[in-house]
C-alpha cells in the first residue's frame, strides 16, 4: 500500500461527476455518451433515455451486497459507472442498513453515519477499480433569503456526502430548446467546478455520441494541469526561499523583491516570510514607499563614538 | 477607507440569507470576540497540530494544550492531512473598491503550500458540507491569495465527558474548492451588502481606517 502524503501530488486518474436537472433534460442520455458506460438503474427509468446503453436494473442494495462477486465482475467490464439516480441508490442503502441493524431507524445520527460509510466504501471501491463515476440526480429548489436556489434532489444528511465526494457538480437545463450544462456555482444553482470547465452547450447526442467521454478527458487534463501548476509553484517557492536565505547584502535582497513582483500572491507571500527574516538578519528596515529594504540608521551612541 | 475581516464578511452573508438576526449580526460585527468552550478546544487542537512538540506531555503520553488533552494517534492522524512544509498562520489583506468605497479586507489563513491553501476546522456537531460550501471565507481566500485550491480539513471531534479533559477525533472530512468565473462578482456583491448593512445600522464609523 502506498501512502500519499499531504504534500505529495495525487494522480487524477478517476473522476466523480454529479449531474442534476429537471426530468427530461437528458441527464441519462448525456451520461450515456461517456466512455463504455454501464447504467446502474436504481429508478427503473433508464428505458426513458433515447440513447440508453448497457443497463443493470437494481431494486435493492441487498442484491449488490449478496451478489458482490458477480456485481463487481460486471462492473470491471465497463469504464464509466452511471448511478441513476444517486438519491434512490442512497434510499436503497438506507433500507438495507436498517434491515441489518433495526436500531438505526431510531437513531438519525448513527443512521446517517452508517449510510455515509456504506456509500463512501462503494464509491471508493469503484475508484479503486479505476472507474469514472457519473451520479445522476433530479433537481429541487431551496429558499435562501429572498432567493430560491436550485440544488440536487438528495435527501437528508446524504446530500453533504454526495457533494463532498463529487469532483464536478453540474446543473443541466434547457434554454431556447438547447441543452446547457453549467458547473459553476452562482446565485441560482449549486455547482462545483474543480476542473474549471466553461459552460457547455450540449450537442445533439446523435451527432456526438462521445460527448461526455471528451468532456471527462478535458476535465482530467485540466485537473492534471492544476497539479502540475502546484508542483511548479512549490518549486518556485523553494528556489526563492533558498535564494533569500543565501542573500548576503541588501542589494541581493532588493533584487529578489523585484524578481518576485509579478508572482501570484500565494507564492509571493510564502517567499516574503523568508524575505522579512533576511531583512532582520541584515539589519535593515523595509521602506514602504520605495518598497525596498534600507539599512537601519545608526544609533545615537554609535554616531557619537569618536574616531580612533 | 473601510477595514473589515473575512469572518465578519461571512456574517454579513449569513445575515443576507436570513441565517442570523440583525441583533446577532451587530453583536458579531461590533462585539468583542468571545470564543465558546468548544471553540477553545478547537483552538487548542489547532495549536497542537501546528507545533506538536511544544505540547507533548511525556508523563501522560498525551498532547496537552489549553487544559485539554489529545491522544498521540489522533494528532498523528490529523497531522497527515497538513503538509509539514507549509507556511502557517499567514496574515493576508487586499484592498477592494466597491460602490465608491475602498475596503481593506484582512484575513489569517491557516496554512499555505505552493498555490494550495489549507483551512483546518474543528466541529463537534454532524459534518455539513453545505455549511462550508455556502461560506464566503474560501471565496475571499482564493481571491486574495490568487490560490489554485483551498482544502478544508474538518476535524470532527467528540466532546470530553464531564469528568474528563480528553477530546477525541471521530473522523476527518476533507474536500477542496477552486476559483470559478463569477467569484469576483460574488465578493463584490458581499462587499456591497456589507456597506449597505453598516450604513443602515449606523455603524459605518467603526470600520473607518486611515
Amino acid at each position: 500500500m502506498k501512502i500519499v502524503k499531504a504534500n505529495e501530488v495525487i494522480d487524477v486518474s478517476t473522476l466523480n461527476i454529479l449531474i442534476y436537472g429537471e426530468p427530461g433534460s437528458g441527464k441519462t442520455s448525456l451520461a450515456c455518451t461517456a466512455s463504455n458506460p454501464l447504467i446502474l438503474d436504481f429508478d427503473n427509468g433508464a428505458h426513458r433515455s433515447a440513447f440508453r446503453k448497457d443497463t443493470l436494473i437494481i431494486d435493492t442494495w441487498a442484491s449488490i451486497v449478496n451478489e458482490a462477486k458477480e456485481f463487481y465482475d460486471i462492473i470491471s467490464r465497463y469504464d464509466t459507472i452511471v448511478m441513476d439516480t444517486v438519491d434512490t441508490c442512497l434510499d436503497y442503502i438506507g433500507v438495507y442498513i436498517v434491515s441489518q441493524d433495526p436500531k438505526l431507524a431510531k437513531n438519525k445520527l448513527q443512521f446517517y453515519g452508517r449510510l455515509k460509510d456504506e456509500f463512501t466504501n462503494f464509491i471508493n471501491r469503484l475508484k479503486t477499480m479505476k472507474k469514472d463515476i457519473i451520479m445522476v440526480a433530479h433537481v429541487k429548489e431551496k429558499d435562501e433569503g429572498d432567493a430560491r436556489i436550485k440544488r440536487p434532489a438528495i435527501t437528508g444528511g446524504s446530500y453533504d456526502r454526495v457533494l463532498q465526494v463529487a469532483d464536478q457538480v453540474g446543473y443541466l437545463y434547457i434554454e431556447n430548446k438547447n441543452r446547457v450544462l453549467n458547473f459553476d456555482p452562482n446565485e441560482f444553482w449549486i455547482g462545483k467546478n474543480s476542473a474549471g470547465i466553461p459552460q457547455q452547450n450540449i450537442p445533439n447526442f446523435v451527432e456526438d455520441q462521445t460527448y461526455m467521454d471528451s468532456l471527462i478527458k478535458k476535465m482530467r487534463d485540466k485537473l492534471c494541469g492544476d497539479v502540475i501548476k502546484q508542483q511548479e509553484a512549490i518549486k518556485t517557492v523553494s528556489e526563492y526561499q533558498s535564494k533569500v536565505i543565501k542573500a548576503n547584502s541588501l542589494e541581493e535582497l532588493n533584487n529578489i523583491i523585484q524578481e518576485i513582483k509579478g508572482f501570484s500572491e500565494a507564492i509571493k507571500r510564502q517567499i516574503w516570510v523568508k524575505v522579512q527574516e533576511a531583512g532582520n538578519r541584515l539589519g535593515a528596515d523595509f521602506d514602504k514607499t520605495s518598497k525596498q529594504f534600507i539599512a537601519k540608521p545608526l544609533q545615537n551612541e554609535e554616531k557619537a563614538k569618536p574616531d580612533k | 477607507m473601510l477595514k473589515i475581516n473575512v469572518t465578519s464578511l461571512n456574517n454579513v452573508s449569513a445575515y443576507m440569507k436570513d441565517e442570523i438576526e440583525v441583533g446577532d449580526l451587530i453583536e458579531r460585527l461590533t462585539g468583542e470576540y468571545k470564543p465558546t468552550a468548544l471553540m477553545k478546544i478547537g483552538e487548542s487542537f489547532h495549536a497542537v497540530l501546528e507545533s506538536p512538540y511544544s505540547y507533548y506531555d511525556k508523563a501522560k503520553s498525551l498532547y496537552v494544550c489549553g487544559g485539554y488533552e489529545f491522544t498521540v494517534s489522533d494528532v498523528l492522524h490529523a497531522s497527515k492531512v497538513i503538509p509539514q512544509e507549509a507556511i502557517y498562520e499567514l496574515s493576508v489583506d487586499k484592498i477592494y473598491s466597491v460602490n465608491g468605497h475602498d475596503i481593506l479586507v484582512t484575513a489569517r489563513v491557516d496554512a499555505i503550500y505552493g498555490r494550495y491553501i489549507y483551512e483546518n476546522k474543528t466541529t463537534f456537531s454532524t459534518f455539513s458540507f453545505d455549511r462550508y460550501y455556502d461560506s464566503m471565507q474560501w471565496r475571499y481566500y482564493l481571491d486574495m491569495m490568487d490560490g489554485e485550491r483551498i482544502y478544508y480539513n474538518i476535524f470532527c471531534m467528540k466532546e470530553p465527558l464531564e469528568d474528563s479533559r480528553l477530546v477525541t477525533l471521530r473522523s476527518i472530512e476533507r474536500f477542496y474548492f477552486k476559483p470559478y468565473p463569477s467569484l469576483a462578482d460574488d465578493i463584490k456583491s458581499n462587499l456591497s451588502d456589507f456597506i449597505t448593512v453598516i450604513e443602515d445600522i449606523g455603524i459605518k464609523d467603526r470600520f473607518e481606517c486611515i
